[in-house]
């Protein structure tokens, strides 16, 4: 027999359709237990933290096979668990894109990798740095990893109050122990980033490190129980959960295409047809350059022994990463046809609560209503866990890079104490923890996905090019670092303002605004949705033209660098 | 000496705006005299023979690894884009090209990651391995300087 979603009995309708029942408080006491744990994890990492290396390198003493699982962990946020099922299952096909991208991504780490390891100590900037004349370098790949990390923060923040909304149950008009909804977002959002900046502050990079790796076990394991399950429905047939899913969604075959949100045609208009499919490549190229100059991931190579290890541990990551996508497709598309769109739709517009639906749903199937429950509360704990560790990690990475290259290397002109930049760095996390959560809380209205996309193109656009030309080009110098950082940069943002998730993207039917900005504003004179086509570009170019504009090279230094980066020879000395 | 400093012969007079404030025992003609012995010592290690040679195996396993990856990826994202046709094509039931070529990207992207890293361990590692060690006995860059 295969079970296909459609009318839900009165009887069977979810807990997250319902008022606060056990399910809601198995989620919120699966997720105290893993704070819990990771909070004593913390504690006790806090007592073997001692230098500076400690505190943003872990120590340097972390396996591979460790680190490739904190990469999981770091890499895969709730954009990728519960984001990617989500727009599986709504749009079909369109969603893998995004699986695809995010991962063969990493087959551009993989050479970057080691490289990395062998030339930096604490942050991206020290690669530059070891090259150039250090403050401005070192002020221009700060200013570009702190924007890249507070987007992608708040991106996470306003994700967790919206989630926990959902999950208790508040979207439309319930109340939770006297919380409305906008309580409730306000309240998780805080929550969070208090015990993100508790983990940073407290436990520093080994901390975060152990809570990556506890996360990607844990979303690892449940992601491989949940399509277990899902198949088994199917009785371990991937051509029926097909067939099922395209049947359920409403859209036929073509649910099974590319085509129903990325590079739509649009019938008689040539020109929007044509921009959409350029957004289609955009967007794909967002994906892969952007991994390759996340600072959050950078950071991770460092908390290994040598460049041998921090390849490896990309290996390890690839395999890992690999395995989820393809999960992510059999839970898209098994909520698809097991849940139906209407209900995904009715319980969250984006589709975010796709897996937590399934979860229930899946459970409900295979034992009754205590599985559901049971199923349910395993998923959304480990959906708060993966928003928790993410944010974590981007908190270390912005307040390492305020600490040391800021404070350390522009305010002390490079010779602070070991124990100040510490110092500061606890209490930047703290700083940039606050400033996080204010602007999420003052955001949590608004759909603010597209963030995530826009520290993408961030990195691809500001960081990449000034990682690749450091490390392959002679004539690279501080000038072209700078071009390429602020280019970069503000190409991005200003090809975002005026793009069409800004402002001038109106509803059809209801005339409302589906922008950020009011429908009354219309600023839009940029028509893709994902600026990387040209931003990257541009930051290149910025970079190259400013290098050749000034005099300065250093060719000792880049023939230095060239030989460390290959031979590894000075990286194993701390 | 401060250990936690970045390279100390840069600390000593580095670029404008950050000459190392105060403490300044040695007389500059040492200083420079020691730069240059550093510049010259990696400079020699750069043309070295073995490293050109690492130098070029690694560029060379790069290049295919990246032309592959980008092949493959533009590939499969300009079909998506403008030929919806042939992705539609069901090859068997509901499976589909676009979904045949979507795994494909995943089994690719196995295999390159597997050959990179067999490589890498077969014939990088062992020549890094190697000039490391000679380096070392040679004494050519001494520890001081190499220190970051």
């Amino acid at each position: 027999m295969i079970p296909t979603a459609p009318s839900t009995p009165k009887s069977l309708v979810s807990a997250l359709e319902g008022q606060f029942g056990p399910a809601h408080a198995w989620t919120l006491a699966l997720f105290a237990l893993f704070v819990l744990v990771t909070l004593v994890i913390s504690i006790r990492m806090r007592r073997t933290t001692r230098g500076a290396v400690d505190y943003f390198a872990g120590g340097r003493g972390f396996s591979s096979t460790q680190n490739g699982l904190a990469l999981t962990g770091d890499y895969l946020s709730a954009a990728s668990f519960l984001g990617i099922a989500g727009m599986i299952a709504l749009q079909g096909y369109d969603g893998f894109l995004y699986s695809i991208g995010f991962l063969v991504a990493w087959l551009l780490v993989l050479p970057m990798a080691q490289l990395m390891r062998n030339t930096g100590r604490f942050t991206m900037a020290d690669l530059p740095a070891f090259r150039m004349r250090r403050m401005r370098v070192r002020l221009a790949c700060s200013v570009s990893t702190v924007t890249v990390c507070v987007f992608y923060l708040v991106a996470q923040m306003v994700g967790a109050g919206a989630l926990v909304a959902v999950l208790l149950g508040l979207h439309d008009g319930g109340s939770f122990l006297g919380l409305g909804a906008d309580q409730a977002r306000t309240g998780a959002i805080i929550l969070v980033g208090v015990l993100m900046i508790v983990y940073v502050m407290y436990g520093g990079m080994k901390a975060a490190t152990w809570l990556q790796i506890i996360k990607a076990i844990l979303l690892l394991t449940v992601t491989g129980l949940l399509t277990a399950l899902v198949l088994s429905l199917f009785s371990f047939d991937p051509r029926a959960l097909l067939g099922a899913a395209a049947d359920a969604s409403g859209h036929g075959p073509a649910f099974l295409e590319p085509g129903l949100r990325l590079g739509v045609e649009v019938p008689g208009d040539p020109v929007q047809t044509a921009f959409n499919k350029l957004d289609l490549i955009s967007l794909g190229l967002a994906l892969v350059l952007g991994t390759v100059a996340l600072p959050h991931i950078l950071i991770r190579f460092y908390t290994v022994p040598d460049g041998r290890a921090a390849r490896t541990s990309v290996n390890r990551t690839i395999v890992m990463i690999g395995a989820f996508y393809l999960m992510t497709l059999a839970l898209g598309f098994g909520a698809a046809a097991l849940v139906g769109s209407e209900r995904i739709l009715a319980a969250d517009a984006s589709g975010n609560t796709a897996v937590p639906l399934l979860a229930e749903q899946v459970g409900r199937l295979a034992a009754g209503p205590v599985g559901g429950a049971v199923m349910l509360a395993l998923v959304s704990a480990v959906a708060l866990a993966t928003i928790l560790a993410v944010i974590a990690s981007l908190t270390l990475a912005s307040s390492s890079s305020i600490a040391h290259d800021v404070f350390g290397h522009i305010l002390m002109w490079g010779r602070p104490r070991e124990s100040q930049e510490v110092g500061v760095a606890r209490f930047s996390a703290c700083l940039v923890g606050a400033v996080a959560i204010v602007l999420a809380v003052q955001a949590q209205n608004q759909n603010v996905a597209f963030l995530v996309g826009l520290a993408f193109a961030i990195a691809a656009a500001a960081n990449l090019p000034v990682i690749v030309l450091t490390m392959f080009w002679r004539r690279f110098n501080t000038r072209g670092v700078e071009w390429g950082v602020y280019g970069g940069l503000s190409a991005t943002l200003v090809l975002m303002l005026f793009s069409p998730v800004v402002s001038g993207r109106i509803h059809p039917v209801t005339g409302e605004s589906m922008s950020v900005l009011p429908a009354w504003i219309d600023i839009q004179l940029f028509p893709m949705e994902n600026p990387a086509l040209v931003a990257v570009p541009i930051g290149f170019v910025c970079a190259i033209v400013g290098s050749l504009l000034s005099p300065e090279r250093d060719s000792a230094r880049f023939t230095e660098l060239r030989v460390r980066s290959l031979t590894g020879w000075g990286a194993d000395q701390g | 000496m401060v250990e936690y400093m970045e390279g100390t012969y840069r600390s000593r007079g580095g670029g404008p705006g950050e000459a190392a404030p105060g403490e300044v025992t040695w007389s500059d003609s040492v200083r420079r005299r020691e730069r240059a012995d550093a510049a010259y010592a990696w400079e020699r290690l750069s043309v070295d023979p073995r490293f050109v040679k690492l130098r070029r195996r690694f560029a060379l396993q790069v290049a295919v690894l990246v032309s592959l990856f980008l092949l493959s990826y533009l590939t499969y994202l300009l079909l998506s884009a403008y030929a919806r046709d042939v992705m539609s094509y069901q090859v068997a039931d509901s499976v589909n090209v676009a979904l045949l070529l979507g795994i494909g990207q995943f089994l690719l992207t196995f295999v390159l990651a597997w050959a990179f890293g067999r490589f890498s361990a077969r014939a990088i590692d062992p020549l890094a391995a190697e000039i490391r060690d000679r380096a070392r006995n040679d004494g050519a860059i001494t520890g001081r300087v190499s220190r970051r």
